[in-house]
């Protein structure tokens, strides 16, 4: 959390479309979560974590690692791009560094978010589309997004 | 209000009260509190709420050994699946096991343009985008990534499947659009969510011109065979397993001998006890020269359930079963623990790995075994 402190410090914001959703430890993002949150439709999720040997709890962030990995290669056989699934190591002072990761990873769901945007515009006149075109989602240590 | 309903559909008002459900189930034997008997009678006698919150109605395992023995023919299973059903309503739920992976891993599934990879296909095995024949390979390769810590197998499972079929001269349509049957869903009483993978199952065969789907796995086979037809109206397609199959046209099976081995075979619930597949995995196991089959003192319809099922409530009660009938099978002096359910390989793995058992024993599919033994000559067309 403190490197998002330190990032927002530093005047950085996240995409409207970015739920944060902070977790204890990054070792404690299941497969069963990450699975659901696609589940429910949306784009991305970035998984962080803090360094491998930093860890409070000796080993969450090997053992994120792995359960990204197991994540992706699911989402692989479900055919949704591994990509889509983020997981970056950053500790507690590297804001500069959060903002890179959230930015990096976010510029692969631009093309939807502008869709969305304009999706919103003509909402205002007819009525609303299905929900199938998600938002841009971007998450920090623990993650998620919204899908609004 | 009450369970007119479930009591009507299940034959539940026949109930006798005699017990023999509750001596033969496999929970009953280790867990006290829970009795098919009591379920039943408990919903005959008490109001709807206090049946619904028992925590209990999810320990079933829906194995049917109790269905079978009962002399009313009650269908106790059915009865367990619209409590769940009616439970479910009521936000009551069964405790997932897995942290939930296999439930997340199917509702992904649903997923509108879902469109799975077919990366699990092997290199050697022939398969195409339309034809007479389809095979169901199912959760199998998602079951791999989640299981790989206990050894599991499942996309060797698949591709050993259309490399038997192939040997018979099949080559089997595969889609990449095939979605989850919905075996978990319907038995956990999502009968709604079980509906809408029927559908999206069988628009999948469809799609590929299939008349005939052939399974490897006894769950997706039973949901397409007995539940799909209550589910959807005139599924139109006509399902096979792959051990039916493979004993009609035995001989064309040519096998090489194998080293000389004692086996001991685990009939799947859902084989066993639904749909009466009992002699063709035998005559195939005897048909592997070198292996020696050898019964355990429960086989065939009296076998027992590897001890969870549908991915909720695993508890120790379950481990215990599992022990059970490992040691079981370790009695018969059996090398080799053969099963014919990817979910029993599992639950017997990971039961096994536990160390709580007499002995050792290897646990392989039967699937896997037979396309190994296969000799590398020609192929059956």
């Amino acid at each position: 959390m403190t490197a998002m402190e330190n990032a927002t410090r530093d005047g950085f914001s996240f995409d409207p479309g970015t739920t944060v959703m902070p977790v204890k430890c990054a070792g404690l993002v299941k497969v069963s979560f990450l699975l659901k949150l696609f589940a429910k439709g949306i784009e991305g999720v970035l998984v962080l974590g803090c360094h491998e040997g930093d860890c409070h709890y000796y080993n969450g962030s090997e053992r994120c690692g792995q359960i990204v990995e197991e994540t992706r290669e699911i989402l692989g056989l479900a055919g949704i791009p591994a990509r889509r699934l983020g997981f970056s190591l950053i500790a507690d002072s590297q804001g500069k560094e959060l903002k890179r990761a959230v930015t990096g990873f976010g510029k692969q769901f631009k093309t939807v978010s502008r869709k969305k945007a304009i999706r919103r515009k003509s909402t205002a006149k007819g009525p609303a589309k299905s929900s199938s075109k998600k938002s841009t989602a971007r998450s920090r240590r623990g993650v998620r997004a919204r899908n609004k | 209000m009450g369970f007119e309903r479930e009591i009507n559909k299940t034959r539940a008002y026949l109930c006798l009260e005699c017990g023999v459900c509750t001596g033969s189930c496999p929970v009953s034997r280790f867990n006290p509190d829970y009795s098919p008997r009591m379920v039943v009678e408990r919903a005959l006698l008490l109001e709807e709420g206090e049946s619904i919150h028992d925590r209990e109605i999810w320990s079933c395992l829906t194995c049917g050994t109790c269905d079978l023995r009962c002399p009313s023919t009650v269908d106790f299973t059915g009865f367990m699946r619209l409590l769940r059903e009616k439970a479910l309503r009521v936000g009551e739920e069964g405790i997932c096991t897995h942290a939930e992976t296999l439930s997340a891993i199917a509702s992904l599934q649903l997923l509108p343009g879902f469109r799975r990879r077919a990366s699990w296909l092997g290199k050697g095995v022939k398969t195409r985008k339309r034809g007479k024949v389809y095979y169901f390979g199912g959760c199998l390769p998602f079951l791999d990534v989640v299981f790989r810590d206990i050894g599991f197998e499942g996309s060797r499972i698949a591709n050993a499947s259309i490399r038997l079929l192939n040997h018979l001269g099949i080559i089997p349509a595969v889609s990449e659009y095939e979605v989850c049957c919905g075996h978990d869903a319907y038995w956990t009483g999502q009968t709604d969510t079980a509906r809408t993978f029927a559908r999206k199952a069988i628009e999948a065969v469809k799609a590929t011109g299939a008349e005939q789907v052939v399974f490897s796995c006894p769950e997706g086979y039973r949901m397409f065979k007995d539940v799909y037809p209550d589910l959807v109206r005139k599924p139109g397609i006509e399902p096979v397993h792959i051990l039916t199959l493979l004993a009609e046209s035995s001989e064309k099976l040519r096998f090489v001998p194998t080293p000389k081995k004692k086996v001991t075979y685990q009939d799947p619930c859902r084989l066993a006890k639904g749909e009466d597949i009992l002699d063709e995995p035998r005559v195939l196991l005897e048909a592997v020269p070198g292996l020696e089959l050898v019964e355990m003192k429960r086989a065939g319809k009296d076998s027992i359930c590897c001890g969870s099922s549908n991915w909720v409530n695993c508890t120790r009660v379950n481990k215990k079963i599992q022990v059970e009938r490992l040691d079981e099978a370790i009695a018969t002096g059996a090398d080799t623990l053969i099963t014919a359910c990817p979910k029993c390989n599992i639950h017997l793995r990971c039961a096994l790995r536990d160390g709580d058992t007499s002995g050792e024993i290897e646990i392989t599919d039967l699937i896997t075994l037979l396309a190994d033994s296969l000799g590398g000559g020609k192929r059956g067309t």
